[in-house]
């Protein structure tokens, strides 16, 4: 690196840093204001913890910041803030809605800013992840698959998604950790492959038809969201991993016939689910008619309480602390309200401009990750910036798309708002692999991490190749 | 790799458009329709008696509902109603099931769920201060008075309004009952409540002003009198044959009676002024069915009167059906046969009169002012429809005011006021019907009625008085 360039890297480091700074003074004062708002609806005076928890919160902002800037300077700006908004909201809407999580939610997300500093501590050079190739796939299968294990797996809500070792009293949900490790692995292994890949030998109308054995890739993650699907009874996960491999397969080859090909199979699996389960049937048929009179007191219960309260709610909401039906001391309407459901509580109170605020601050935060992606430099790089983003981007909507009714109603976590430790921590892990990205995109691998590597040149992208 | 990424950034920026779209759906455009689903009752309940509702007001201040604190819940407010069963067939009630009459009209006035969206009222939401706005309506509680005490607990109904505003003045039916039975917050006791209400024979819950019809007898030949008048077939000059009863075309010598069976005729007016039922269904037939059934849709038969309680629908057959029934046209002509009218309709009959031939539309509502005073909406007085020339009016009130001065109508005399009117004495089946209509003063009419005494007998006798004592209220 040049002394020019190296000044210009600093120049804007320093820049980027600066706007981080006042982007999250802005989220800690709608933090705060949140978590004032929700205790002022049921009390008159200024509840006496507000100046700890306003402490407490500007800490770990603090802290999150001074790791970014000690280790990815160069960073973009925005990403850190707008989690730490959704997390601050998510936390105060948490605990409106269940004081007996507020501690919980708050020592997850205390712990997930450690996992957060953790990671950009770790990826120095976040292309250490391409070494492990295998492990990560390894890894990733296991723990989506360890629900499955006699003992440790258990069923909640009908699905099998939760681990919890016996005696210990402390459980949580691999998949969160899964479709990290799996996205790495896919940004991994097309980010090597994808040439080869892309290689359509014949025709079909224009339509490149790619060699029948790389479907290989495809068939294996539709065979492995299959069995989430089948034996986990999850339906989320297998929907939001298998979209995101999609994206992603289109991404590394430009190949449309492959997402052709997935929609195809699972469209084929949803389809099976469909016919073997019941619950399957129940959430389609709450999305088809969540009012049918026969349904509405059990089956569809869930998404018409969510609509009728999203309706009540109307443009303005009632009030964050002021809906009906949310507990925690009156009747409570709303099922999973600090999971599922959780947009829908939020939607209530603030209304429908509040609603938009925070599918834009999801929106922001998807494209922010995406332009990480867009100008990193090298495959692995672009690829797994791009399949979190998208991970980002796709599990909100379609929890948010579920519970609003767009889409038929599988449960998943909404990312940083949504109560849950597995979930934060994950998300953490996230935005911490692309604030790592980000910065290193500008500087190059760093070098005082695990693993020392001859850093990239800077502004000499590599060949875009068959993309 | 750039160009697909950018290409699955605007799909995800698709998606979240999406959501925002269906956002607006279910909470902006769709939001009250999910709201009232059965499955929400609630919720719906909750925010109808968590915040105070607004009260009804008459037109002189008395409250006539008011919101209460309910410390024995479930609910924090529980409605009252002060002047129960006088003004019930006006006020109608709020309970955990059902609104009715101005409760239901004004439900989202008094609810205060469409005020207008400012910065205040956000705050307001956001404080948990959500108060209904005051609704006041136009009924005069002397007037309203007057006609229960008039009608004295028999069964019938008045309506009285301003027939240069169309402002209800009164509506009251009897037998009435107490909308504070139907109040509570239990289940359990509201059912039985409303079932009581509901298997009363009586019927105390029917608003018998504007929700129920009766053959209008005799009022009814003002609108013979204005098809006859307006088309030419007769001046007020015009000649009758005095008789005692005119046989019925095609029927084999079935004959229709004046009224206890006395000769009557003359003159058109003086025809008016005895109510000679030989002359109008002769008239009625002279005129036509045709002419006599647009004349009586001219005042507003055979539609529904756009008033803000419900009203229904008044009737009179069709001209066609009159085609091969003679003598059915002639006792339409006197406001028999398949004639059906409510009282407030022939009360719109006579504010027709009154106005000049133009009938103002009945409103009940006069303004409605939030908690702090501020005037949110106020009535506007409009047009419901044009029935007659001016020139066909003022000869009808003049008519009109023979037929108190001189005629069936002398019970409605009022001293120092011109009273202007029509008795009517309807065979209901076994019943007999009283009715009359009427306005005052003649020269400046102020007040125009309608008195029905179900089974109560001559118009003339029975009915009369009633509507003098409730225009002789609004006058005063």
């Amino acid at each position: 690196m040049t002394a020019d360039a190296a000044l210009t890297v600093r120049h804007t480091a320093r820049r980027r840093r600066r706007t981080e700074a006042a982007l999250l003074v802005l989220a800690w004062f709608l933090s705060i204001g949140a978590r004032l708002l929700t205790q002022l609806a049921s009390s008159d005076t200024i509840p006496d913890d507000t100046l700890v928890m306003a402490a407490l919160i500007g800490a770990l902002f603090l802290a999150s910041h001074l790791a970014v800037r000690r280790l990815a300077p160069n960073a973009s700006p925005v990403l850190l803030p707008l989690a730490g908004l959704l997390a601050g909201i998510g936390w105060a809407v948490v605990a409106r809605l269940d004081p007996g999580r507020a501690t919980d939610q708050g020592t997850w997300i205390v712990i997930g800013i450690a996992v957060f500093v953790g990671v950009l501590a770790l990826l120095r050079d976040y292309r250490v992840l391409d070494r492990y190739r295998y492990t990560l796939l390894a890894l990733g299968v296991v723990l989506l698959l360890l629900p499955l294990v006699p003992v440790i797996g258990q069923t909640r809500n009908g699905s099998r998604l939760w681990v919890e070792v016996p005696g210990l009293g402390l459980g949580f949900q691999p998949a969160e950790f899964a479709k990290v490790l799996l996205v790495a692995f896919f940004a991994s292994y097309l980010g090597e492959r994808r040439e080869l890949i892309a290689i359509a030998p014949r025709k079909v109308a224009g339509v490149g038809i790619p060699d029948l054995k790389h479907f290989g890739p495809v068939l294996a993650v539709w065979g492995l969201t299959m069995v989430v699907m089948i034996f986990e009874k999850d339906l989320g996960s297998s929907l939001l991993i298998f979209a995101v491999f999609l994206a992603m397969l289109y991404t590394a080859t430009a190949r449309a016939a492959y997402v052709l090909v997935g929609l195809v199979l699972f469209a084929i699996g949803a389809l099976i689910a469909y016919e073997l389960f019941g619950h399957v049937q129940t959430r389609v048929a709450g999305w088809l008619d969540p009012f049918d009179p026969e349904t509405v007191g059990a089956g569809t219960f869930q998404i018409a309480q969510s609509l009728f309260a999203l309706a009540a709610g109307g443009l303005w909401g009632t009030g964050l602390g002021l809906g009906y039906g949310l507990g925690p001391d009156k009747p409570v309407l709303l099922p999973e309200r600090t999971t599922d459901s959780i947009f829908v509580a939020y939607a209530y109170e603030l209304g429908f401009v509040g609603a938009v605020a925070m599918l834009l601050a999801y929106l922001t935060l998807v494209v922010s990750g995406m332009r990480v992606a867009l100008r990193c430099a090298e495959p692995f790089g672009k690829l797994l910036a791009a399949g979190l983003s998208i991970t980002l981007g796709v599990q909100s909507f379609i929890i948010i798309g579920g519970v609003t009714r767009v889409i038929p109603l599988t449960g998943i976590t909404l990312p940083f708002v949504s109560y849950g430790g597995s979930s934060i921590l994950a998300n953490m892990a996230i935005l911490a692999i692309l604030l790592a990205i980000s910065d290193q995109t500008v500087s190059g691998p760093r070098g005082h991490g695990l693993v020392r590597r001859k850093p990239l040149a800077v502004g000499t992208p590599l060949p875009e190749g068959a993309t | 790799m750039n160009r697909q990424l950018r290409q699955i950034g605007y799909v995800i920026v698709v998606l979240f458009v999406v959501l925002i779209a269906n956002l607006v759906w279910i909470q902006i455009v769709d939001a009250e329709n999910i709201s009232a689903n059965d499955a929400n009752t609630s919720r719906r309940l909750e925010q109808q008696f968590s915040v105070e509702r607004g009260p009804i007001l008459a037109a002189d201040g008395t409250v006539l509902a008011r919101s209460v604190p309910n410390p024995a819940g479930p609910f924090a407010y529980r409605r009252n109603y002060p002047e129960p069963g006088l003004m019930a067939s006006v006020v109608g009630f709020q309970s955990l099931t059902r609104t009715f009459l101005s409760e239901n009209a004004f439900d989202r006035l008094l609810q205060g769920s469409d005020k207008p969206v400012t910065q205040s009222s956000v705050l307001e939401r956001l404080e948990g201060d959500v108060t209904g706005n005051t609704v006041q309506v136009s009924i005069r509680p002397d007037v309203q008075r007057a006609a229960a005490d008039a009608l004295d607990g028999r069964t019938g109904a008045v309506f009285a309004l301003d027939p240069k505003t169309g402002a209800v003045l009164a509506s009251y039916s009897d037998p009435t009952y107490d909308p504070n039975l139907l109040t509570t917050q239990s289940t359990a006791g509201l059912a039985e409540a409303a079932t009581a209400l509901q298997a009363d024979p009586a019927n105390p819950q029917l608003p018998r002003a504007f929700r129920e019809v009766y053959p209008p007898g005799s009022t009814f030949k003002i609108v013979t009198a204005a098809a006859a008048l307006e088309s030419g077939v007769a001046t007020p000059e015009t000649e009758y044959p005095v008789l005692s009863e005119i046989e019925l075309p095609n029927t084999n010598g079935l004959v229709l009676e004046n009224f206890d069976g006395a000769s009557c005729g003359g003159s058109l007016v003086e025809s008016f002024a005895r109510s000679c039922n030989t002359v109008f269904a002769q008239l009625a037939r002279d005129v036509g069915a045709a002419r006599l059934v647009a004349t009586a849709e001219a005042f507003g038969f055979n539609s529904r009167p756009p008033f803000e309680l419900g009203a229904v629908e008044s009737t009179i057959p069709s001209a066609s059906t009159f085609a091969t029934d003679i003598p059915g046209l002639m006792k339409s002509g006197i406001g028999q046969q398949d004639v059906r009218a409510t009282p407030m309709q022939m009360a719109l009959v006579a504010a027709g009169v009154a106005n000049a031939g133009r009938i103002m539309q009945p409103q009940v509502f006069s303004e409605a002012r939030d908690e702090k005073g501020n005037l949110i909406r106020a009535v506007e007085p409009r047009e419901w429809r044009t029935a007659i020339t001016p020139g066909t009016a003022a000869t009808l009130r003049d008519m009109m005011i023979d037929v108190v001065e001189s005629g069936t109508g002398r019970g409605a005399q009022i001293d120092g006021v011109t009273v202007a009117g029509k008795t009517g004495t309807a065979e209901a089946g076994e019943r007999t019907d009283a009715w009359f209509t009427g306005f005052a003063p003649a020269e400046d009419p102020r007040v125009a009625v309608a008195v029905v005494v179900v089974g109560g007998g001559s118009g003339g006798g029975v009915a009369a008085p009633v509507a003098r004592a409730v225009m002789e209220a609004a006058l005063q």
